[in-house]
């Protein structure tokens, strides 16, 4: 029977990380932020060894915590200490990487409903999370009305949340959907790819629906290569460039066509002084003959 | 002078009863049919567990304790008929960030982890059972870059994928597996079936060994063929199209906001009624028009 663990602080310099691994910075950024606002939720794990200079420990797990430690300016961390051999380690510290669920973000939000649930206000929630405020009034909001797909946009980073949330207003009516797209592009809190990012997501949410529906979980265990599954995935890849490749000639076609249109209304005086007339000669640039955009003259 | 970080658990991990311990969110059933599930069960049957639970202090009511952070976990506990486990008491009761904050590991990063540990003498079979795969799996992992030139590892670097999409790519000249790897990044399509799509495509001058097959049985070679030649000409064009598509959305969205605002100005609607009536017509059809989809199939317009 091994001994059981023991919390002790541990100084980081004795700590040897037999199998480092790099990470994503924008990830470890926000580990090191969330440390730093929040505390460390939970220790590391090492073993101890015997050295000549006094102990040794090595990482069984928690290199991330480690480096935010480091980053913040600490030299000891808490850690559990257990009993453990380099191999044990070795595999301990691969379990923890490889082992792991990694959750979905309706998994997530289920504990930011599980404390709105047990009666903590939004301003309680966002402090216990380091989560800014409206962000979380926003999500609670939208899973109320069951905006799976815009949540799980929003929190991937592909929508803001105040895009998202008009939409959900909008609710199913197109042409308010639209216009929302719209006023995002105006007021400049969309821009370049995000349109066409939040234009997908907006087709997707009115063919598919705003939930997941009842999808299982994934499996993907064993895919097995046949000629005909090859063929298959072959052609549904082709098929889906020549598809977007269709989409772009039409969108091209018809950007020609409305421009081309624009320039002849616009060469007609009486035509142009309607414009005038009912305040619309503000348009974009691409249907303007000039190209410069903004007003006529 | 640096803060000191706070700490956010009590002292030491404690053992409580898995019936203790009160789940704050709901676990589907289908997860224990997943690959990942599988592992986290297989790795407590061979080395127990390595972090404690992480739970809030009792309800002294109930004597319950709710869990924070380990419900898969728990689960699979629970699967294997453990009684107790280690527990450390949390200071606060949310459970949001130890999830969040997971920062999951990249399949070439999974490599060069399971290569260290074998290299440093870590027994093939130990690792395998641990992490409930076969030593074959094992091996592919540890082989994962064997044949694959630098500039792919640097694409798919913070990537999921199988390991048997390399399988294919290491058959192709250098050039050519940047370009497949491009493709998948692009079409983010990372299957194992379109790798080997992607080499059936690939013409024998760009095999690393032009004078073996591709290895793909049950493909005929008029078949190769066809989907070489199609397959280099839609990527060709397609590559084109990638670059202007996004703006001419975005275009579209702003010229169809403001034929919109002429339509429905009764003033312009008339006029245009008089004058150009197809043009209105045109423009209300585009008008109506609310998605990307409709841009492909409607081939009215010029």
């Amino acid at each position: 029977m091994k001994k059981a663990p023991v919390m002790e602080d541990v100084p980081i310099e004795a700590i040897e990380i037999l199998n480092p691994r790099e990470r994503n910075q924008k990830v470890f950024q926000e580990l090191v932020e969330s440390i730093r606002l929040l505390g460390l939720k939970k220790p590391i794990t090492v073993a101890e060894r015997s050295g000549a200079g006094g102990k040794r420990y090595i990482l069984v797990c928690g290199q991330g915590r480690i480096e935010a430690f480091q980053a913040l300016g600490q030299t000891s961390i808490p850690a559990q200490v257990i009993e453990a051999t380099d191999d044990e380690a070795f595999v301990m510290s691969l379990v923890e990487n490889i082992a792991r669920h990694t959750p979905r973000t309706l998994e997530q939000l289920d504990a930011i409903r599980s404390l709105k649930r047990r009666g903590h206000s939004v301003v309680a929630i966002a402090r216990k999370t380091g989560l800014d405020p409206r962000w979380v009034s926003g999500m609670l909001e939208l899973l109320e009305k069951g905006e799976q797909r815009l949540v799980t946009a929003v929190e991937a980073g592909r929508v803001p949340l105040a895009i998202a949330m008009a939409i959900a207003k909008a609710g199913s009516d197109d042409a308010d959907v639209q216009e929302v797209l719209q006023t995002a592009y105006e007021s400049g809190d969309l821009r370049g790819k995000k349109v066409l990012t939040v234009k997908r997501l907006i087709d997707e949410r009115r063919r598919a629906g705003k939930g997941y529906g009842q999808k299982g979980t994934r499996q993907n265990r064993g895919q097995r290569l046949t000629s005909s599954a090859l063929v298959r995935a072959y052609n549904r890849e082709v098929e889906r460039q020549k598809m977007l490749i269709r989409k772009a000639d039409g969108v091209q076609q018809r950007l020609a066509f409305v421009s081309g249109a624009m320039t002849r209304l616009l060469g007609d005086e009486d035509f142009l002084n309607l414009l005038r007339a009912e305040g619309l000669t503000s348009m974009p640039a691409i249907l303007d003959p000039g190209k410069n955009g903004g007003e006529l003259r | 002078m640096t803060e000191k970080v706070q700490i956010g658990f009590e002292g030491q991990a404690i053992h409580l009863g898995l019936d203790k311990l009160l789940p704050t969110r709901s676990v589907q059933p289908e997860v224990r049919k997943t690959r990942k599930f599988a592992q986290i069960l297989s790795s407590i049957r061979e080395i127990g567990l390595i972090e404690p639970l992480i739970v809030t202090p009792a309800d002294l009511a109930s004597g319950l304790h709710m869990l924070l952070d380990g419900h898969l976990r728990l689960l699979a506990m629970r699967d294997l008929g453990l009684a107790t486990t280690a527990c450390l008491v949390s200071r606060d009761d949310e459970g949001y960030t130890y999830n969040k904050r997971v920062n999951r590991l990249a399949t070439v990063q999974e490599h060069y982890m399971v290569l260290r540990a074998l290299e440093r003498g870590v027994p093939e079979d130990r690792l395998a059972k641990a992490l409930d795969l076969n030593i074959v799996s094992l091996r592919r992992k540890r082989d994962l870059l064997d044949g694959i030139c630098p500039e792919v590892e640097e694409m798919l670097k913070d990537r999921n994928f199988s390991a048997d999409i390399m399988r294919y790519l290491r058959k192709m000249k250098p050039q050519r597996q940047i370009e497949c790897a491009d493709l998948m990044c692009s079409m983010n399509n990372f299957s194992v079936n379109y790798a080997g799509a992607l080499l059936a495509a690939t013409t024998s001058d760009q095999l690393l060994e032009p004078s073996q097959t591709k290895g793909l049985k049950g493909l005929s070679s008029a078949e190769i063929s066809r989907m070489e030649q199609e397959m280099s000409l839609v990527q060709s064009r397609f590559k084109v199209i990638e670059q202007s598509y996004s703006n001419d959305v975005l275009n579209m969205v702003l010229a169809r906001g403001y034929l919109n605002k002429l339509v429905s100005n009764k003033a312009v609607a008339s006029y245009l009624q008089r004058r150009q009536p197809d043009l209105l017509e045109e423009f209300r059809s585009i008008v109506k028009i609310t998605s990307i989809e409709d841009d492909a199939n409607v081939s009215k317009v010029a």
